[in-house]
């Protein structure tokens, strides 16, 4: 804690100045200044005195030159998550599993980072951000919007490695033209070869197990030019995260990013796409010839919120620096039956008063489509919910994986994560050919009430295929691996089983095509109340989504997770 | 119930057998029942040659056509060969019977396919549309699968009469399926509405680099032919060229003249 030198309470950092402001008599100080380089434990007991500019002066400089610095460490009994702080005030809750404890504190040393971005938004400008956001989310529950949560925003320092790459020298690129002439081709082999001075500065990734890989990728980029030295005291009135990843993490992704977009820019002189080299050939170039990683540690402003619902708890962050929101945004079961009956009652008036006729075939070709459209949601959503619970996403959280807990995650994911090498070059990573069969089917069947089914199946087929091949050919330099995640199929058979049993009974009855409208009628709604049901599975799996299991990290010492 | 509709059957043809002495009937054709309306001309006809009724039956239902002639010519007509489609039967026989150009409907028990079909023209069409005579054609059928063609036939211009004269007819499938698709398609709805807002925004390489310092320079590149190679490899000769295609002639067993449309809607049995 820093005493303010006017009236010796505490002091703290304010974003919206960017100086440390006294709550009380409002004595506004650069945080820069040499009284804030003492720690917070020599700070206390120092009187206001004419020599105490002279005497912080002195030990500041000592201060600076120090590796570590002093600070208090909160650990959550609940969840061993870690933050600390330059505060003496007893946390009572814990960030990430929203657990209200008073939280364990002990008095430690902290390695100092190289930089750090200080707060610009300040936590008004950050619940109005998230407010705007959560004014689009119509179904989410009101808790979300509630004063109460929402004043559990707060500001956490997140720890962040830095990662600076560097090549230079030669590169030499193979490339090979071809011509046909009559019944022969001719292929020309050229070697193109030039000299490179590469050095890309600032890519970050957090270094926190705690902290979600998808929510720091969600509100990345941090601009580096508002980094600064760093000083304990842009800590005052805030929270950091403590590092526990290995800077070596994310040191390749870092080399790959870097690469992959100096090759782009370097294929963009003529002589290589003349002579037919690609940026994938250059980037394999330059991964050959080798690029340096350096990583600093730097510390960046993250406003955040966590909601905690039974056992799972959902999160909302917002970036200090631009005030980019990202969050988790469950459904309120409620207001979603709300908005099914507000679109309904004018739909179903809208068909019953209009000439259209929903004769049996065409219903049962109606439910087909519907079902067909909910397999698919409950697959994907299925695979997702998978990667969810697993933690697939998170590098920095798996990495902390100890023992049995790795043992585990092998097991699950065995069979389930299957990576394919890529053969279409495809940015996206659709792979296409599926995607298309399915938007086939879909227009087939739809296609099917006015007659023209398998021809309209077929334009959209080849229409889907051609839309692939122009993504995959805008996407073809950059070469990535496809990660294609299954669930397991526990996992899957509840929400895709009665979509299934309707597609197959529909079609046995479009098959058979008995002249009995019960049958029609009966499959139809049978078929509808399984897929209405089905569609409220999803909605309770979206909620499973948008949150994770209570975490239980590895940060306190003796953890009780490692078997 | 059923022997409500019993007693009602076997009164509306004692009822029928009455009125029929009283008013008489016109044949024109051997096994043809006629009746014109003296007001305006229009006629009921029963062109029973599969002979699905009895006579009683047909007198009975001639009855039940004959307030349908107020709005246009009216038939009933039943086959055992048909070589088209029952639509296709029930227009050219509505036709042939009351012209192409006046309010007409026909209802037609087509035995070779096994389906009923309701069939209408001029003025009736504007209220007996395909939607109408598919949802008559649908609440009746059953009666046609029991081998019921009177209570079948009777039914089918009892909502006939009903819809020319201005009333509603029972749907009530077509009012739950309605329902049941608007519920299961908002449901849908509001799904994609949550997946779209609630899906975390994935950053794009660019935007990541985008705060990034980025220094980059390469030299003019200097190319080397390194080597060449030729390999044969023949032309296709597979193509054919642009050929041409007759395309065949579809019939959809509608009408061709022009002035005036028709249809109907009809249902298997």
């Amino acid at each position: 804690m820093y005493a303010c030198p006017n009236c010796g309470a505490n002091i703290k950092f304010d974003p919206a100045t960017q100086r440390m402001k006294c709550e009380y008599c409002g004595t506004e100080i650069l945080p820069t200044d040499h009284m804030f380089n003492r720690s917070a434990e020599e700070e206390k007991g120092v009187n206001l005195d004419a020599d105490f500019s002279k005497e912080a002066e002195s030990e500041g400089k000592e201060a600076d030159e120090r590796e570590e610095y002093e600070v208090t460490y909160y650990t959550c009994p609940q969840c061993g998550g870690e933050l600390i702080t330059e505060d003496t005030t007893a946390a009572t809750f814990c960030s990430y599993c929203g657990s209200s404890n008073i939280l364990e504190m002990r008095v430690g040393k902290e390695k100092k980072p190289d930089y750090i971005i200080p707060f610009k938004i300040t936590k008004d400008d950050c619940v109005r951000e998230y407010k705007k956001t959560l004014g689009k989310a119509i179904f989410a529950p009101n808790s979300l919007r509630n004063d109460d949560t929402i004043d559990r925003f707060r500001g956490i320092y997140m720890p962040y490695w830095v990662y600076d790459v560097k090549a230079e020298g030669t590169i030499n690129s193979q490339g090979k033209v071809q011509k046909r002439r009559g019944d022969y081709i001719y292929t020309s082999h050229y070697a193109v070869e030039s000299d490179v001075d590469i050095d890309y500065n600032g890519l970050s990734y957090d270094a926190s197990s705690s902290f979600e890989d998808r929510l720091s990728e969600a509100i990345a980029p941090f601009d580096l030019k508002d980094s600064t030295e760093f000083r304990s005291s842009y800590l005052s009135g805030f929270y950091a995260d403590t590092s526990d990843v290995d800077n070596s993490l994310y040191g390749n992704d870092a080399k790959k990013m870097v690469l992959s977009d100096a090759a782009k820019n370097i294929v963009v002189s003529p002589e290589y796409s003349k002579h037919g080299v690609t940026a994938a050939d250059v980037a394999d170039s330059l991964e050959k010839k080798g690029a340096k990683t350096t990583a600093k540690f730097g510390m960046f402003p993250v406003w955040f919120l966590s909601n905690k619902n039974g056992d799972r708890v959902s999160y909302a962050v917002v970036n200090g620096q631009t005030g980019k929101v990202a969050m988790d945004i469950p459904i309120d079961i409620l207001k979603y039956f709300l908005g099914v009956l507000i679109i309904s009652v004018p739909l179903a008036t809208l068909l019953i008063l209009s000439n259209i006729l929903i004769g049996p075939r065409v219903l049962i070709m109606l439910t087909m489509v519907i079902s067909l459209i909910v397999l698919i949601l409950a697959n994907k959503q299925a695979n997702n919910l998978f990667a969810r619970e697993i933690l697939f996403d998170d590098k920095g959280y798996n990495s902390k994986r100890t023992g049995k807990q790795v043992e585990e995650y092998r097991k699950l994911i065995n069979g389930n994560v299957i990576v394919k090498k890529a053969k279409i070059k495809s940015a996206s990573g659709n792979s296409g050919f599926g995607t298309a069969i399915g938007y086939a089917a879909i227009a087939a069947v739809i296609g099917n009430f006015f007659g023209i089914g398998i021809i309209v199946g077929l334009v959209v087929f080849i229409v889907a295929l051609i839309i692939n091949g122009v993504n995959s050919s805008a996407g073809k330099n950059v070469p990535k691996d496809r990660i294609i995640i299954k669930a397991p199929t526990s996992m899957k058979i509840s929400v895709t089983i009665f979509p299934i049993i309707t597609l197959v009974v529909g079609g046995l009855i479009l098959l058979v095509n008995p002249f009995q409208d019960p049958i029609y009628y009966g499959a139809a709604i049978l078929g509808m109340v399984m897929t209405g049901y089905t569609v409220a599975r999803l909605v309770g799996r979206h909620n499973q989504l948008s949150g994770r299991k209570l975490p239980q990290f590895n940060k306190r010492g003796g953890d009780e997770n490692e078997d | 119930m059923k022997i409500k509709g019993q007693v009602l059957r076997a009164a509306s043809l004692i009822f029928s057998a009455i009125v029929f002495s009283l008013l008489g009937r016109d044949a024109f054709a051997s096994d043809n029942i006629r009746y014109t309306n003296p007001d305006n001309s229009f006629i009921a006809v029963i062109e029973d040659n599969a002979d699905l009724l009895t006579e009683y039956e047909e007198d009975a239902l001639l009855q039940v056509m004959i307030p349908l002639t107020e709005y246009g010519s009216i038939g009933f007509i039943s086959t055992d060969s048909n070589s088209t489609s029952a639509r296709y039967y029930a227009e050219e026989r509505s036709h042939a019977n009351f012209g192409r150009m006046f309010s007409q409907s026909v209802f037609l028990v087509d035995m070779d396919n096994r389906e009923i079909f309701v069939y209408s023209d001029g003025a009736n069409y504007k209220v007996i549309t395909d939607k109408k005579g598919t949802i008559i054609t649908d609440n009746i059928y059953t009666y046609a699968s029991e081998k019921d063609y009177y209570t079948c036939a009777y039914k089918a211009y009892e909502q006939m009469y009903a819809l020319l004269e201005g009333r509603k007819i029972m749907e009530p499938m077509r009012i739950i399926s309605a329902v049941l698709i608007s519920v299961l398609t908002a449901m849908l709805i509001c799904f994609i509405i949550v997946n779209s807002y609630a899906k975390l925004k994935t950053v794009s390489m660019a935007d990541l680099l985008g705060s990034v310092d980025r220094k980059l320079t390469s030299t003019q590149p200097k190319v080397t032919l390194t080597k060449e190679t030729k390999t044969y490899s023949p032309q296709s000769s597979g193509s054919s060229g642009g050929g041409h295609s007759s395309g065949g002639h579809h019939s959809s067993g509608g009408h061709s003249g022009g002035g005036h449309s028709g249809g109907g809607g009809g249902h298997r049995f």
